[in-house]
């Protein structure tokens, strides 16, 4: 007997993305994962000024926005060739720590407890799919409440990302050349308070719950395995040592960890929505949209690293650091999120004793006429690239590959399955009516929708009359 | 009872000025006690990158909780709901025949292939767009707000060329559209005005159909570094502290509170304290017209791509165009500001280079 389920909109995500899946004998047997939109960001991005970028880029995402000011003013300042202050390296980590810090709490209460946990009958939390609660009620309980502390404490971390960030989401405070509020006294105070709130929750909700949760289920740590190989760009520019990360890049193929190489990043299309299939490096990514019914089914690419298929995100860097010493499952995804959250506290709590409160955090600079940069460091979900090239003191080019197109990426040239795809086969399905294991798997990805989709043209666009690509 | 002149009070005023006063909420309860139900609200979701919803999730007065445990029935948020899939398209559907509810749209609708450069929904093989989607919901609802800049104008996603020929709600829908934009919107602006409709009605609405409430004031004229402006202290790059109108400030050409609410609910910043210039989210016009970000007016491009005062003035048109006009031609190159001010441009200019060419 099979089955097709089809889940779009696949929601408790970020932005809009689909999910197809056939099953057979009450198990998946195959997959797609459908990205929804077309949007063109690095197409709008040409001719422009590069020192936008950090702005304009960060409306790709409303979870992450920091993520993708951050590393496109790193790809931008090794263009520049240009070398930021301490002040201005530790004050951009500080609000991406925020964000990132924002986007796993809400991950996990917002979009994967709902899956497990049966919310009370309040619109839109009342529960749809049917499952019966395994957790015991006095850990449900707890649970519930840190559902609703969770609000209050994601509201504050995007509080304290407005203290030097100016606004939250899409902050004024990363651009080219460091950040730009001068930390006094009075804000690193109000900072560090907000800061202890967080890290209780923490440690005395997240740290719990996460327990729970993981012991109640522990299926979830043998199925959503996939291709158990990951992939690290490295996360936090070194304040102290320019060009240096704080958390290394590096690959783990089942098991065997490596270091990471940025020249075997590549992109294939057969099954996307595009013009050109064959593999593209990123600094030639090149695609003109063409939509078409038939074999194409998805609007995100299929990032690839040589011809392997990786997975990002969290996992890897607690796996590649020698601080997670667990499997790639579902479960895996989850609990690897929660143990950085701790860390990610700890560190910022270090940074803020660092700052110098009269150093220098912006450095002046010239826009080159000419320039090449590419920014591999890692966001809340993985390894995200931003890639440059200026001619003329304007953007000639620009690539980025997110972390949700490799794990949300379709079929690669090798008729492969992407990360995600591949994690959802062989999962067995109880009740064909209240599929609940698909979106469990799924959401261990955290998956976003709004990042997945972009894509680039250099051939064939009409240019506004006058506008001329100088 | 609380009248609508008193929450317009509390929206502008004293305290207020700054928050939604928490007096709202008991009061709004009240009110919905009243009507017997609570309100219907469907929150969607189209060509976005979902910062307006989570935007809206850091409202503090009300809080979150609030508003989802006591004020609102959200039958539909793709990001918050339980419900997926066919599931969740059945509860969207009920709540359509039901009638009577909100609908909040934040995103661009592409048209582009018919619309199918963005599918909102999966029925078994059968894609459902956006653009199908909006114009059957819109239709039908009581009310319809378009959540941040990208569903009120278009915004970062239309901008020039704009790859998926996306359209703002208002030229999807043949009905009123109210136009909350923001990139994202300010959490006060979005429930500030959903109170306003499901207490009094639509709130008065001024240029774009903007809440008068909110957009009605100019962020230069409230700036709280305009006397640094006055007395030509300008900030030279991003991080100094100063007027910051030299390095592309734009908010003499926008319109909103910013410089009062400030961000998020405690009121930490915005983006002027945080010296950095303001982009003008909030315009019709946003991004094209307000890049390059670091340029300052006068230089604003057409699609990012620099130009003198006077071509600009001559090519755009609208609103943002003749404040910018208004402002710059009268106000800034006349008058006792003139001199001090064209001096600075000259040497900033100097200093920058054959960049600008």
């Amino acid at each position: 007997m099979s089955k097709r389920i089809s889940i779009g909109p696949f929601t408790r995500i970020n932005g809009l993305w689909h999910l197809k899946v056939e099953v057979e004998n009450y198990k998946i047997s195959d997959a797609w994962s459908i990205g929804t939109n077309f949007r063109g960001l690095e197409i709008i991005l040409m001719g422009r000024d590069p020192r936008d970028a950090p702005y304009l880029t960060q409306r790709i995402c409303g979870i992450c926005s920091s993520t993708h000011a951050l590393t496109s003013s790193f790809a931008l300042e090794k263009a520049f060739n240009l070398e930021i202050t301490p002040n201005g390296a530790l004050l951009k980590n500080l609000i991406f720590a925020c964000d990132l810090l924002q986007s796993h709490l809400r991950h996990f209460y917002f979009f994967v407890i709902p899956d497990y946990v049966n919310l009370p009958r309040v619109n839109p939390l009342t529960p749809s799919l049917v499952f019966s609660d395994r957790l015991p009620q006095g850990e449900k309980s707890r649970l519930l409440k840190n559902y609703e502390s969770s609000m209050e404490i994601t509201q504050r971390l995007h509080e304290m990302l407005v203290i030097f960030g100016g606004k939250a989401p899409h902050n004024h405070g990363i651009l080219v050349g460091g950040a730009t509020v001068p930390p006094d006294a009075d804000k690193v105070r109000m900072f560090q308070s907000m800061l202890s709130q967080v890290e209780s929750f923490v440690e005395e909700g997240l740290l719990p719950d996460l327990e729970a949760l993981s012991s109640a289920y522990p299926e979830y740590y043998e199925w959503g395995k996939g291709y158990e190989n990951l992939l690290t760009f490295g996360m936090f520019p070194d304040p102290h040592n320019p060009g240096e990360l704080l958390y290394p890049p590096g690959i783990i193929k089942k098991g065997e960890k490596g270091p990471f190489q940025e020249k075997r990043v590549n992109e294939q299309a057969r099954y996307a929505f595009y013009q050109d299939k064959e593999p593209l490096k990123p600094r030639e990514g090149r695609t003109t949209p063409l939509f078409e019914k038939g074999q194409p089914y998805s609007w995100i690419k299929a990032p690839r690293y040589g011809e392997e298929v990786f997975e990002t995100g969290p996992l890897a860097r607690q796996v590649l650091r020698g601080k997670y010493k667990g499997g790639t499952g579902a479960m895996d995804r989850i609990y690897a999120r929660g143990l950085e959250c701790h860390e990610v506290v700890k560190e910022m709590d270090k940074w803020l004793g660092d700052l110098e409160p009269e150093g220098p955090v912006f450095t002046e600079y010239e826009v080159p006429a000419r320039g090449e940069g590419e920014g591999f460091l890692d966001a809340m979900r993985g390894g995200l690239m931003h890639s440059v090239k200026i001619r003329n003191h304007r953007i000639e080019h620009y690539q980025i590959i997110t972390p949700s197109a490799w794990n949300c990426s379709p079929r690669d040239n090798n008729d492969r399955r992407g990360p995600l795809e591949e994690a959802l086969v062989g999962t067995p399905l109880e009740d064909l009516e209240n599929p609940v294991e698909i979106g469990r798997i799924a959401r261990s990805f955290d998956v976003c929708g709004s990042c997945a989709v972009h894509m680039v043209d250099l051939k064939g666009i009409e240019l506004m009359p006058g506008r001329k690509l100088i | 009872m609380f009248t609508r002149r008193q929450f317009v009070q509390l929206c502008l005023k004293g305290m207020a000025a700054y928050s939604l006063s928490p007096l709202i909420i008991p009061r709004l309860a009240q009110a919905l006690e009243a009507m017997g139900e609570k309100p219907l609200v469907l929150y969607m979701e189209a060509n976005t990158c979902a910062g307006n919803v989570f935007s809206l999730l850091n409202t503090l007065n009300p809080s979150l909780r609030d508003l989802l445990f006591e004020s609102l029935d959200i039958r539909y948020s793709n990001t918050l709901m339980t419900a997926q899939g066919e599931k969740a398209l059945d509860i969207l559907m009920e709540t359509v025949e039901e009638g009577n509810y909100i609908v909040m749209v934040e995103g661009t609708i592409p048209t582009r292939g018919d619309g199918y450069y963005g599918t909102f929904a999966l029925l078994g093989e059968k894609e459902i767009t956006h653009l199908e989607m909006i114009r059957y919901i819109g239709s039908k609802a009581k009310t319809v707000i378009a959540v941040g800049t990208c569903a009120a104008f278009g915004g970062p996603f239309a901008a020039h060329p704009n790859p998926s020929h996306s359209l703002p709600v208002s030229k999807v829908l043949n009905r009123k559209i109210i136009n909350v934009p923001g990139c994202p919107v300010h959490p006060d602006w979005i429930v500030g005005t959903l109170s306003h409709v499901i207490l009094f009605g639509d709130p008065p609405l001024g240029v774009h159909n903007r809440p008068l409430l909110f957009y009605g004031e100019n962020i230069h004229e409230r700036c709280p570094r305009r006397q640094m402006y006055e007395k030509s202290i300008f900030a030279r790059h991003p991080g100094e502290e100063g007027c910051l109108y030299l390095i592309g400030c734009k908010g003499p050409v926008t319109y909103s509170d910013c410089p009062l609410r400030q961000w998020i609910g405690l009121h930490n910043s915005w983006p002027v304290e945080a010296n950095t210039p303001c982009i003008g989210c909030v315009n019709a016009d946003f991004p094209d017209k307000s890049m390059p970000f670091f340029q300052h007016l006068p230089q604003v491009g057409v699609g990012g791509v620099n130009t003198t005062a006077q071509k600009f003035a001559g090519a755009a048109a609208g609103a943002t165009a003749l404040g910018i006009g208004a402002h710059f031609l009268a106000t800034t190159f006349r008058g006792r500001l003139k001199m001090k001010l064209k001096g600075q441009l000259r040497s900033h200019q100097k200093k920058k280079g054959e960049k600008d060419e």
